[in-house]
């Protein structure tokens, strides 16, 4: 890659780290792995670069890469025998311990359940729909799949998650 | 739930985020080098192989643009004129190991390597392994080869030296070629300035030396050195040595030195 072009793309990783990181969060509900999902897609956008800086859409292109990254994460044998049973268990010391603050600060506990239940690509239609705001047309386009599925996607999860906690979301301040 | 609902709380998950736990710009400059290794390996073997099968062609070796500028070659040395010897020797096809085999001796070269590297290397450069990979190596002609590959990072992280053996064997079936051939296509594929020089070794084995100074992408004069034991049993170890991107770098070992590293009867498959 020539050095403009690296600099070009050291810009990108910079401005959009953060942005990819909450996106990731929101896939996989860890900060840590997303963390290294996003390193992962800056790896592989590295060698692309060239290719799509032209492009008007190098951050769509970042999105669905980590998606895939996380798809294929959830596709190891290791993490599928992963199962989230229940909350974890509160430990005497943990709130002197900022790091364990920070992570339980993120999503609240029950919606996290909930969205560990979903489909990985119903919850990457969500994310992608109603963080990141993306039109069905573009969502269907990052997921590489049609508009209709998209809307039959987004209505499943978000029937899933009405059943999941019908009361204690609406009663709470969301 | 509706979708303001989960809207609202995506926005209020993230909001309270921990410190991003990795430099980007570190990131990018860790995928970087090692791009930038990666394609020098491909790069050296795609000359080995394009010389390779140059030469079994019989295709005159290759004279360099009229507008490309020329050194002069190493300073002269005795080299084989006439009846310079052919490699790999004989016409028939060589051994060559199993996959197995191969994966197995690549930890083990690595290993090798190191040890003898803390003997040869400053007690002060701190070394470590940057990547190993056993692999079928192509390049852009017929010929490939299989075996290993080692890089290795020396002295600082980011201003040290990187250091990659291979230890390879031609597939079959093998393109026999004369060094002056090789080293003609060398300063074709890798730079004009390319220096090489070679000697016969034993009945059937070659010694094949290059340097080449030239100007990494960042503008920094880098030298280079590449040095290769073309083998009697027909297999070859290649040694490079090879700066940082934008730093000049003083290389640890002169081209002597990497010969007998090169030469080391523990590299092998």
């Amino acid at each position: 890659m020539r050095a403009a072009d690296e600099d070009r793309f050291r810009e990108f990783a910079r401005d959009n780290a953060v942005p990819l990181r909450r996106y990731g969060y929101l896939l996989c509900g860890d900060w840590h792995l997303a963390e290294d999902l996003v390193q992962t897609t800056l790896h592989k956008m590295y060698g692309a670069w060239p290719r799509i800086r032209g492009t008007d859409r190098p951050v769509s292109y970042a999105r669905q890469t980590l998606t895939r990254c996380w798809l294929d994460e959830r596709r190891r044998p290791w993490r599928r025998s992963e199962r989230h049973t229940d909350t974890l268990p509160e430990v005497a010391d943990a709130a002197a311990d900022p790091a364990v603050l920070q992570q339980h600060a993120g999503l609240r506990a029950e919606l996290a359940t909930a969205l560990a239940t979903l489909a990985p690509r119903q919850r990457a239609v969500l994310v992608l729909r109603y963080f990141c705001e993306l039109p069905v047309a573009e969502t269907a386009r990052e997921l590489r799949c049609s508009e209709a599925t998209v809307r039959s996607q987004a209505t499943r999860a978000l029937r899933t998650l009405r059943g999941a906690f019908p009361d204690s979301l609406a009663e709470s301040e969301l | 739930m509706d979708e303001q609902m989960l809207a609202r709380e995506f926005t209020s998950a993230v909001r309270a985020e921990p410190p991003l736990g990795f430099d980007p710009d570190e990131v990018v400059t860790r995928v970087a080098r090692r791009r930038h290794r990666r394609r020098a390996v491909l790069l050296a073997c795609a000359g080995v192989v394009a010389a390779a099968a140059v030469a079994a062609f019989a295709i005159p070796v290759t004279r360099p643009a009229a507008d490309v500028p020329v050194q002069p070659a190493a300073p002269p040395r005795p080299t084989p004129a006439a009846g310079e010897r052919w490699w790999p020797p004989g016409t028939g096809e060589i051994a060559q190991p199993t996959d197995a085999r191969i994966n197995a001796r690549g930890p083990r070269i690595a290993e090798h390597l190191e040890g003898v590297l803390r003997k040869m290397l400053p007690p002060a450069d701190p070394i470590r392994r940057d990547s190993i990979t056993s692999a079928h190596f192509g390049g852009i002609m017929p010929t490939s080869q299989r075996g290993v590959s080692i890089i290795e990072h020396g002295g600082p992280e980011a201003t040290g030296y990187s250091l990659t053996v291979e230890v390879f064997v031609p597939t079959n079936p093998v393109k026999r070629f004369q060094p002056r051939q090789l080293c003609a296509e060398m300063k074709v594929q890798i730079s004009p300035s390319t220096t090489c020089r070679y000697a016969a070794v034993g009945t059937s084995g070659i010694l094949m030396t290059s340097e080449t100074d030239s100007f990494d992408r960042e503008g920094t004069l880098q030298r280079g050195i590449a040095v290769t034991d073309y083998r009697a049993d027909g297999s070859y170890v290649m040694v490079s040595l090879g700066g940082t991107v934008g730093v000049i770098v003083p290389l640890p070992l002169t081209a002597e030195e990497l010969a007998t590293l090169a030469r080391d009867p523990g590299l092998t498959l």
